[in-house]
């Protein structure tokens, strides 16, 4: 029994040493990341609930396992105007540094709060559940260290940083809950069947640009089967990338980005919440040390600060004019523009994750050395 | 990271899971969505379900077809038929039974207590207003909604609709 546990014990050192190596990167670069997702918050996943207060209370059908469900209905207008106006604030903090954790925290347990409330309509939506996963992680780093108007303390002296392990393994866990029923339900040799095929076919209306349109004439019925087998082994195989090396991370990484970029030009499916999450792996150390250095001056600093007062105004007068949330650039109606905005970003991941696979070998062995240190 | 953190977040991670494979998806869980659907060639035709409205406009006599997205508006339409299937919130009974966990409680033969079906006058009179107030935005004057469940067979290679029969018909009184 001992020695049971003693092994157990070794392959859970091996399990993080791997997920460690595979992913850890400095506060430094975490700073510079921050900065990403609170500009990313205010530009581009911005939610607005406030809808939910013109909702008649009886479509108010919660999840029996859900913060919502402790709630008899819908929140009232004035309590969904402050926890709004709240994420929007907190956005800015997070993109300018001022207390950075504490913004974390509180825009996490808003945001989950929120979402609670609108996924009670009898459906669960995903779509945010990876940003929620890397809020709650960075919950546990130092990205408000650096590059803050009001730093935080950092934590313990030598104390490994955990957040990206962690956010790699809800990655990995995420895609594998989505993967597991695609393989039981569309993995088989009949090729007269499909899953990919009834996505396209399904909302035919909707499957209008780019590509999208040539597929019922130039793409064969298994062709859908053969994206079927292929999504699949995608979203089952992430953790052997994880545990293999930070390389293979980062190509399957790659893989994610090029199969969203796909899903939009074929599908005209919109993944563009996910960018955020894939390009937290990246090591920003080198775009550090120029910000550090621009921020230094007074012009730079003042610039940065009204770029977030401008933006955190914008996305107020959006709220309070009833605009959907979503990015700072289009509206939610505009489809197609909103379609050629993903597939950019996606072409934007694709490159600096390529970049970033191109310049980061010097980096590789540092890592390594740190997490067979520490673990 | 300590042995007990793994298994405590391996709990985190696989309860949800568990709960989500029998109907009782919790919120938060790190789960993403499956999309599991499937579509059969028969002879170059696909079938598929949607979920239409339609409106009995009192000034023309006439059933009116719904635009669902500005109908729902400001609610997003991918909501659009899980209220359908709750009859906008008049008939909870009926959604839980089309869904996974209902499913699964009438195969383990498990009666389920609907504590919420009876929504009370004072929601019942505001979900009708709502509807009513929705369906003049799109200029109809209405005492009647139809629910359609619609079959139809899409040609794979044109895309276009070939064959629509109605599968189900459900009606909310609005007066």
């Amino acid at each position: 029994m001992r020695n049971l546990l003693i092994w157990i014990r070794g392959q859970n050192n091996w399990f993080w040493a791997a997920i460690i190596r595979s992913t850890a990167i400095d506060s430094k670069s975490l700073a510079v990341f921050r900065m990403m997702v609170g500009l990313y918050l205010l530009c581009i996943n911005s939610p607005n609930f406030l809808w939910l207060s013109d909702v008649p209370q009886a479509f108010f059908e919660p999840p029996f396992f859900s913060i919502a469900s402790f709630f008899g209905g819908f929140p009232g207008h004035l309590v969904l105007v402050l926890a709004n106006v709240l994420l929007i604030i907190l956005s800015a903090m997070l993109f300018l540094g001022v207390k950075a954790r504490f913004s974390t925290i509180t825009y996490t347990i808003i945001y989950i709060v929120c979402c609670s409330f609108q996924f009670s309509f009898g459906k669960i939506d995903h779509s945010p559940v990876l940003i929620l996963a890397l809020l709650v992680c960075m919950i546990f780093s130092d990205w408000g260290t650096y590059l803050a108007l009001i730093p935080d303390k950092p934590r313990k002296v030598n104390q490994i940083n955990m957040s990206l392990p962690l956010l790699s393994v809800f990655v990995c866990f995420g895609f594998f809950s989505a993967g597991f029923e695609k393989a039981i339900m569309w993995i088989d040799l009949d090729f007269t069947t499909n899953g990919s095929g009834a996505w396209f076919y399904k909302e035919l209306h909707l499957r209008a640009y780019l590509l999208a349109p040539y597929i019922p004439k130039f793409m064969p019925f298994w062709g859908f089967k053969v994206m079927d087998y292929l999504g699949v082994i995608f979203e089952l195989t992430p953790i052997f990338f994880l545990l293999h090396s930070r390389m293979a991370w980062k190509l399957w990484l790659i893989a994610a980005c090029i199969f969203h970029f796909l899903n939009g030009v074929i599908l005209n499916i919109n993944f563009m919440n996910l960018f955020i999450v894939y390009v937290s792996f990246l090591d920003y150390s080198s775009w550090y040390n120029s910000l550090e250095h621009a921020l230094k001056k007074q012009p730079w600093k003042i610039a940065l600060v009204s770029t977030s007062i401008v933006l955190l105004c914008v996305r107020l007068i959006n709220l309070f004019r009833g605009v959907p949330g979503g990015n700072i650039f289009f509206d939610y109606d505009q489809k197609e523009n909103n379609l050629y905005l993903s597939v950019l970003i996606w072409i934007v991941a694709i490159f600096l994750l390529l970049k970033s696979i191109l310049t980061g070998s010097k980096k590789k062995l540092e890592y390594n050395t740190k997490a067979s240190l520490k673990i | 990271m300590k042995l007990y953190k793994t298994a405590l977040l391996g709990a985190f991670l696989l309860i949800p899971f568990f709960l989500k494979t029998i109907g009782f998806e919790p919120y938060p869980a790190v789960l993403l969505p499956t999309g599991g659907i499937r579509i059969k060639n028969n002879n170059g035709l696909a079938t598929f379900k949607t979920t239409e409205l339609s409106a009995f406009d009192v000034i023309s006599k006439k059933w009116i077809d719904v635009d669902e997205g500005k109908f729902i508006q400001p609610i997003p339409i991918h909501y659009f038929r899980y209220l359908t299937d709750q009859k906008f919130g008049l008939d909870k009974g009926n959604a839980i039974a089309k869904s996974r966990k209902g499913k699964l409680m009438s195969k383990l033969g498990i009666k389920m207590d609907i504590k919420n079906n009876d929504i009370g006058k004072e929601r019942e009179e505001e979900v009708k207003k709502w509807i009513k107030y929705r369906l003049s935005a799109q200029s109809i004057v209405s005492s009647k909604i139809r629910i359609l469940t619609e079959v139809r067979s899409i040609s794979l290679t044109t895309g276009l609709i070939t064959k629509t029969y109605i599968e189900n018909e459900e009606f909310v009184n609005l007066d």
